[in-house]
This record gives structure tokens, sequence and C-alpha cells, in this order.
């Protein structure tokens, strides 16, 4: 399919991100985590004593940006090295693959809010030394939120925050004030919308309120909201149609965009279904996502094979023909999605 | 195969018609409906849960495996009732204060359905008051909450305070879970356990009820 700009907002600066022990990156014995600087050279990020002893640790799992965070912050030495070195080698990875935005959240760096606050500064000034796309800045907390867009340096781009929506209304006086790209979320301010209808209610409330701020529209990069697609076969013709729609009642400037890999949550082959929904996304009228770069840019989609089985039944998936994704659950076991 | 086996087997495929079917067919052939219950709907529900404990079976799957067992449970209710067979426990459970994810609070539900529990479902957004308030309405033995994200995950803290100031400690458990919560968090605020998905939320509402 024809895909001029697709919109990366690359999501994988996030500290919610876990890797598996046992897996190929995790190295027990060493207690490092493996990676390659994008030159085929293998090296380790050692993990802090901290997440060592951690409920994730123990429950199978590592949080890898929260330690390459936590080294670079608090290391000594070759491991405070290495967690710079991670996060960078992570960041321009993601821009070589076409990362429009850098997305950045630290929200599960630390329970204590201050913690979080000096993980959102220290990582930004490191990735501003690394990338040179802008960022965007991701929180459910406006003191960090504000924090991180107060550490952008304005002439490499204008930051994102991520994101405002009538819940968070609060978050008025930080675009005020920094007049930044935003993702305008369709969320209400008491709950979720569950129709079109109810989305474009939301958004027309909101929209007006960022554009008085002195927002213009393409700065705007609207999110319908994906819903998982396994909770319920609607969910992504609802999203599709909710782009559909934004599309026809804003016009050309705006942008709109989705966490695109929302919909595959619960999911087998969850990068093929991610896909398949970003090509949907742009055929209904959208020009980018909130996704991994490294599995979704223009150059992938451009390549995908619209005729190929595993395509069709993604996409029959996805628009709610295959209920419940049997179809596609059964031919993922059969070993035929590739 | 018996019939029980069948129901059990059919209510894994997640076909409820069968399922109904198959309950009404035990019912006619005088099966007790708590062996009906049990070896039959609650069997199956047990194997989906370990099964997708295990990342065998995916979240569509478990979502028809428990609309099989609500199509089973329909006709099973009111003999359940007559002949006196109790649910395991009741519980309230609820997303908290400020947080709007429910695709794990709704799983949670299934699973403790399937584990023989009544399930008062609150739904999203709850406040603490709210989630004590119909755990005493519904005499609850069990409050789950869920959270998705940092900053609302604190308003756990809130609900486990809830049920001290009313005097319930000790009738009703808080139980909660949701990606960013752990035990040594669960510790901390004082809540009675922590469960990391959820088929470990049932086995830990039937720990935390005294039952098997």
């Amino acid at each position: 399919m024809q895909i001029k700009n697709f919109i990366v907002i690359g999501e994988n600066i996030h500290c919610t991100r876990v890797l598996k022990r046992g897996g190929n990156l995790v190295d027990e014995a060493a207690q490092v985590i493996r990676y390659d600087d994008g030159s085929g050279k293998h090296k380790t990020l050692p993990i802090p004593e901290i997440l060592l002893k951690s409920a994730d640790w123990e429950n199978g799992k590592i949080k890898h940006c929260v330690a390459a965070i936590w080294q670079g912050l608090y290391g000594q030495g070759a491991a405070q090295a290495a967690g710079c070195d991670y996060l960078r080698v992570m960041a321009a990875k993601q821009e070589r693959s076409g990362a429009t935005f850098l997305d950045v959240n630290v929200d599960e760096f630390s329970l204590d809010l201050a913690e979080r606050i000096k993980a959102m500064q220290w990582t930004v000034a490191l990735l501003q030394s690394a990338a040179r796309a802008p960022l965007s800045i991701d929180s459910s907390n406006s003191d960090i939120m504000r924090a991180g867009l107060k550490a952008c340096a304005r002439e490499r781009g204008r930051p994102m925050l991520n994101s405002i929506s009538l819940e968070r209304l609060a978050l008025l006086d930080v675009v005020a004030e920094y007049k930044p790209a935003v993702v305008a979320s369709a969320a209400g301010a008491k709950g979720l919308p569950s129709t079109v209808e109810e989305r474009l209610n939301n958004l027309g409330q909101l929209i007006p309120q960022l554009t008085t701020k002195g927002l213009q529209m393409d700065w705007i990069h609207v999110d319908p909201l994906v819903y998982t697609i396994s909770t319920d076969p609607n969910n992504g013709k609802m999203f599709l149609d909710a782009v559909k729609a934004v599309r026809a009642k804003y016009g050309a400037a705006i942008h709109i965009i989705g966490g695109l890999s929302n919909v595959s949550f619960g999911m087998p082959a969850r990068k093929l279904i991610n896909q398949v929904f970003a090509c949907l996304t742009v055929a209904a009228g959208g020009d980018g996502g909130i996704v991994d770069p490294l599995q979704i840019n223009a150059g992938i989609l451009q390549k995908l094979d619209e005729t190929a089985e595993p395509f069709q039944l993604a996409k029959a998936l996805l628009l709610g023909t295959d209920e419940f994704g049997l179809n596609f659950i059964a031919a993922h076991r059969a070993g035929s999605l590739g | 195969m018996s019939l029980l086996e069948q129901i059990k087997e059919n209510l894994i495929k997640g076909k409820a018609k069968e399922v109904k079917e198959l309950v009404e067919k035990a019912i006619a052939e005088k099966v007790k409906p708590a062996d009906i219950l049990n070896q039959g709907l609650l069997a199956g529900m047990s194997i989906i849960g370990e099964r997708f404990k295990n990342n065998e079976v995916y979240v569509p799957e478990v979502l028809i495996a428990a609309r099989a067992m609500k199509s089973g449970m329909e006709i099973l209710k009111p003999l359940l009732a007559a002949a006196g067979v109790q649910p395991k426990g009741t519980a309230v459970i609820g997303t908290v204060k400020g947080d709007l994810h429910d695709i794990g609070k709704n799983l949670v539900g299934m699973m403790l359905e399937g584990a023989g529990f009544r399930v008062v479902d609150a739904g999203i957004n709850v406040e603490p008051d709210k989630m004590v308030q119909l755990a005493k309405e519904n005499s609850a033995n069990l409050i789950g909450c869920s959270a998705l994200l940092t900053t609302t995950m604190t308003n756990m803290k809130l609900v486990v305070e809830a049920v001290k100031a009313t005097g319930l400690t000790g009738k009703v458990r808080v139980m909660i879970g949701g990606a960013p919560v752990t035990q040594a968090f669960a510790d901390e605020i004082g809540a009675d356990g922590y469960a990391a998905d959820a088929a470990s939320a049932a086995d830990l509402a039937k720990k935390l009820s005294g039952v098997r």
C-alpha cells in the first residue's frame, strides 16, 4: 500500500517494558542484560542490586529501561557508563528506524514522585545527547510532564506532550506554557468512550481548548483510543470508524494516531496484527501511531503484502469478521502465520 | 465420555450452546447440581485458568469459555440455590479511583466465577467507600482491586484504610493486582494478598477464603 508519511512515536523507552529471565537478553548467572550497540558489537548492562531484590525479578522479569536509568543515575564507573550507553543505543536504533518522536515514560521507575521527576529530567538530557528526534514526554502525572517538557531543548524541534484529555485538563496550563505538540486523547472527563459519537463529543470539547491555548491544528495528534480486539470483536472496526470520522470533521491538517499495539493485547502473533492494524489505520485516514519503530514504520508498512494469507487473517480479526479471532488463533497454532 | 466430562470439554472449547444443552441433559438425568458445577463447569474453567497462566490459551479463548460457563450457570443457579449449595465466597472487584482500565479486572472476575465465587463487579474508577459499601451490602468476604497505573495504584491503600475504618478487618480481605503492583507494595499498604495474573487471583481468593 502507498504510505508516504507515517508519524512514529517510538514507544520503547518506557519503564514498564520487561525482559524475561531465561530469555536470550538476560544473563542470569552474570546478572547482566545483553545488548548490541547496532554495529554488531555485544555489550552488557549490569542489573542493579536493587532490581535483583525486586518482586519482578522473583517473578521472572526485569524492567530493562528501569535498570538502565538506575545505573545512569546512581551506578558507578563502568556500570554507570553502560546505563547511559544502553539508552543511547535504544534511542539511536529507534531513530534509524524512522522514529519521528521518542516517547519517554518513567512512571514505573519508582513509587516516589521526586525520584520519578529526577529520572525524567536525567533521561531527557541523556537522550538529547544521543538522538536528534524530538521527545514525547509520556506520563500520567502533570509534575513529571512539566519537568520533562522543561528539560527538552527547543532547538531540536517541538517536543510532544503525551497525553491530554478531558479527564486531565489541568495539563492545559502546561500546554499554554510550553506550546508542545500534543497527543489529544478521546477519553472523557468521567470514563472512556464506547462509541464513535462519544469520541467525537469528547474531542469536540477538548480540541477548541487546545487551539485557544495557541496550538496549531498540525501540532495536535488525536488519539481516538484503541481497545483490545481480544475482549470485543468490534473494537478494531470502531477505532477505524473513529479515525474516518475525525478526519472528516477536522480536515487534513490534524494528525490522527493511536496506541496501535493495544489492539493485539492477549493475542498471539502481535507484531503481525499491529502491522496490519497500522495499514488499516492509514487507509482510514490516520497518519501515525505510538508504536515500536523497529516493527512499524512507513518503509515496513509499504512492503507488507496485502494479498498474503496472514495479512488477510489479521484483517478479518481486526474488522470483526473472524469473531473472537478463532480462525486467527487456529492459524497461529498451525504455524501458518509465518 | 461421561456427561460431566463432556460439559468440561465443551466448556474448555467455549461451546456455549453445547454446554447449556449438556447441563440440561445432566439435570434431566438427575446428576446432582453440585457435581455438575464442580466436576463439569468449574473443572473446565480451572483447566482454562491453568492454560492461561501458562500462556497456552489466549484472552478470547478465556472469554468464550467464561461465556460457556455462564450459559450453564443460568440453568444451574436456581437448582444450586434450592439444594443449598453456597458459592465459595463473594468478591467485590473493581478498578480503583482514577483508573479506567478494565481488561485485567474483567479477567479476574471471570476466573473468580470460574473458581466458584460470586462476583460483584463495581466497575472502573471506583471510590474506596463504594467498594466497602458494596462489600457490606453483599456480605462479601473479598475485595479485589485492580490498577494499571503507578499513579492510581496508590489509591489501593485508601481501600485498605476504608476497610479498617468500617471495622471490617478480618471479615473482608483485600487482594490487589495489576501491571505495576507487586507483593512488596501489597505488604507496604497492608493488603491481604497480591496476585500476578487472573488465574493466580482465583487461587489467592480460595486461599484467603479458606476453601479449596
